[in-house]
């Protein structure tokens, strides 16, 4: 088998319900314009009592290896980094949350970036499918049933742009996805890339990996490398209820959320958000238009903000500038 | 006469721009299409073909070639009153695979058009790529008189922005074109700043010499449509950040014309007897591409809301949203 340009990096962990649609929706023929042997999916699963079926897997996907490994920490990390080891195309894409669908021609346009800037980064746009983001779940009375009954109607399997027709904005970019997104569950770059990032760092052992997507997304950003930052308007990936560490409801959710920030910003002095003008790339059907309209005027109301204030509207891209050229700019 | 720099060896894009009778026009457009205003691509990378019917008021090649070292200027006698024979020797003069024409040299563009037809040209060497459409002033050019609206006042306008500095600016000071009123999620009837690849220009034959009304009448029109038909053009891409802005100037349909309406009778007739009677604007999806900067995006929100509308509107008449996609094998459109 000829190598594959692409490699998708899929962390499963105690959801095969949920991963066996992610597949699907990664697979040929959800994927358009796009052969299967142009990628592969490398999903790697941390052992638990409710694993993947590995015919279901090759079933879904046939372009993809199962890895069922031991873990003992409550970190994707190593499970991250035993996967980037398996990777073998030269552009990665790395979706820490098994959970997560995605729309249709997410892997076409993230070939298409790659085309344009081996060393791209390209940042899909994160939803939750249902009324509201999932760890208020319970608040809304939003059920794991209640969402299998939401996928049957919308039939998302025959057209999966309905995907958004039952979804609300994620959480990584809650004022829409031409303001700084804050992460992105599905996140692509070059193999050096990551490599120049060191991988999935592995300080980050909090349950989820704590902070350690947001760590990756504004690292890959920050790198010289960098130079094209995509964003695909019209595509996004959905999260699918489950068991997650951020997404479940907790009295000591906010305790848990401040421990990672801290290790965050012991790592970045201040972390930021990624603040870089996004390339956007991409159709932009009817389903997705509502989720335009609302970023268009999102960044209308940020740029008048900054605007008053005087302030650079991407100040990353200044920064990275400055750090290239050496000069002020 | 021609008179030209020397030539990058091997250009990937060629520029053709169609000149006559608006010297200080085509100059800012030349300059905003110059490696002085484009960001991220160098001179290598590109040619500007300026193509001028000779006039009272011809170009000095002198300030056009001043501007960068990638321009060729070619002006040429021409009898008729329609720019296709220009159109056709700025084709023939292009090294590049991949072609961009603006049919009226007083168009002037932002800074990233360049850069971003390149990248749509690396995704498919055959697409279309189209540069939406504006209108410097306050409303449409046809009208300006009525509204005291002229080349003075433009030519204030636009010391207001500096837009030298930062072309976007040129979205404050413009109102959306006739050719896309409704934003960029609705069929394009023309675009007045295309590329293509070389080959597809040949395809559909260049500038047909037939359409030989004034400013051409339906061609630029025609030559949207047929490149945007052909099967092999499989992506058609739009760029909401950028745009193609038209300076005022006495060019046939873009000023007040008491004839306006009679000289446009024939010309119509003419494109129509090449579609059967059934040109339209062309329904096809398009590929957004490029960075919406604060300047731009009023405009972006705009199409959007309109876009919404239009979605709903063929919703319930049960119609395919990008009817004219359907041949095509990228056809993405789940409508039904």
């Amino acid at each position: 088998m000829a190598k594959p340009k692409l490699s998708i990096i899929l962390i499963v962990y105690d959801m095969p319900r949920q991963a066996l649609n992610t597949l699907t929706s990664l697979a040929v023929p959800y994927q358009r314009n796009i052969s299967s042997d142009d990628y592969e999916i490398v999903i790697v699963e941390n052992s638990s009592g409710n694993n993947l079926d590995p015919q279901a897997v090759a079933a879904a996907a046939p372009n993809s290896r199962y890895f069922l490994r031991d873990e003992p920490s409550v970190s994707p990390v190593h499970a991250i980094n035993f996967a980037f080891e398996q990777c073998r195309g030269e552009m990665i894409g790395l979706m820490i949350d098994g959970a997560r669908m995605v729309t249709p021609r997410v892997l076409e346009y993230v070939l298409q970036a790659q085309g344009i800037c081996p060393n791209a980064l390209i940042a899909v746009p994160g939803y939750n499918l249902g009324p509201v983001e999932h760890q208020l779940a319970a608040d809304y009375n939003y059920s794991e049933a209640k969402e299998r009954n939401l996928l049957q109607q919308c039939n998302w399997q025959h057209n999966g742009y309905r995907l958004f027709d039952i979804s609300s904005i994620g959480g990584a970019n809650p004022t829409g996805y031409i303001d700084p997104l804050l992460e992105s569950n599905c996140v692509f770059a070059s193999r050096d890339c990551f490599a120049k990032i060191g991988y999935a760092d592995t300080q980050f052992t909090y349950p989820g990996g704590g902070s350690l997507n947001l760590h990756m997304f504004r690292s890959l950003g920050m790198l010289p490398e960098t130079n094209y930052y995509f964003v695909l308007a019209g595509e996004g990936s959905f999260h699918q209820l489950h068991g997650g560490v951020t997404t479940q409801p907790a009295e000591d959710r906010e305790a848990t959320l401040r421990l990672f920030a801290k290790q965050l910003n012991k790592l970045w002095g201040v972390f930021s958000v990624l603040k870089r003008e996004p390339i956007l790339l991409g159709a932009v059907c009817s389903e997705a238009q509502r989720f335009l309209h609302y970023s268009s005027m999102q960044s209308l109301v940020r740029f008048d903000r900054l605007d008053s204030k005087q302030t650079h509207h991407w100040v990353d891209d200044v920064t990275r500038l400055e750090s290239q050229t050496g000069k002020p700019t | 006469m021609p008179a030209s720099n020397p030539a990058p060896e091997s250009p990937r894009l060629s520029v053709v721009v169609i000149v006559y009778d608006m010297p200080e026009q085509a100059l800012n457009t030349v300059y905003s299409l110059s490696t002085r205003h484009q960001r991220n691509v160098s001179a290598e990378d590109y040619e500007i073909i300026v193509v001028e019917n000779r006039s009272d008021h011809t170009i000095d090649p002198q300030r056009l070639t001043s501007i960068g070292d990638n321009i060729h200027y070619l002006c040429r006698d021409e009898n008729g009153v329609s720019p296709a024979p220009a159109i056709n020797a700025g084709l023939k003069l292009c090294k590049g695979s991949f072609i961009g024409l603006l049919i009226d040299g007083a168009r002037m563009v932002t800074p990233r058009v360049i850069e971003y037809a390149l990248q749509a040209s690396s995704i498919d060497p055959d697409c279309l790529l189209a540069v939406p459409g504006y209108n410097l002033g306050p409303e449409l050019q046809h009208f300006s008189k009525t509204h005291n609206y002229n080349e003075e006042t433009e030519k204030h306008l636009m010391q207001t922005i500096n837009w030298q500095k930062n072309g976007y600016r040129l979205f404050d000071i413009a109102n959306i074109s006739e050719a896309n009123p409704r934003g960029v999620f609705q069929p394009f009837m023309e675009n007045n700043c295309m590329f293509s690849s070389a080959e597809n220009f040949n395809r559909i034959g260049g500038a047909d010499e037939a359409f030989h009304f004034p400013g051409g009448g339906g061609l630029n029109l025609h030559m949207f449509r047929s490149l945007g038909v052909l099967e092999n053009t499989e992506y058609f891409f739009v760029t909401p950040g950028e745009g193609s802005f038209h300076q005022y100037h006495g060019g046939v349909s873009t000023s007040e014309r008491e004839d306006r309406e009679e000289s446009f009778l024939s010309p119509r007739d003419q494109l129509e007897s090449y579609w059967n009677g059934q040109f339209k604007g062309l329904e096809r999806e398009p590929f957004l591409l490029g960075a919406v900067g604060s300047h731009a995006q009023a405009f972006l929100h705009y199409a959007s809301t309109r876009a919404i509308k239009r979605f709903n509107r063929k919703s319930k008449r049960h119609e395919p949203f990008w009817p004219s996609d359907l041949h095509h094998r990228r056809y993405t459109e789940h409508f039904l």
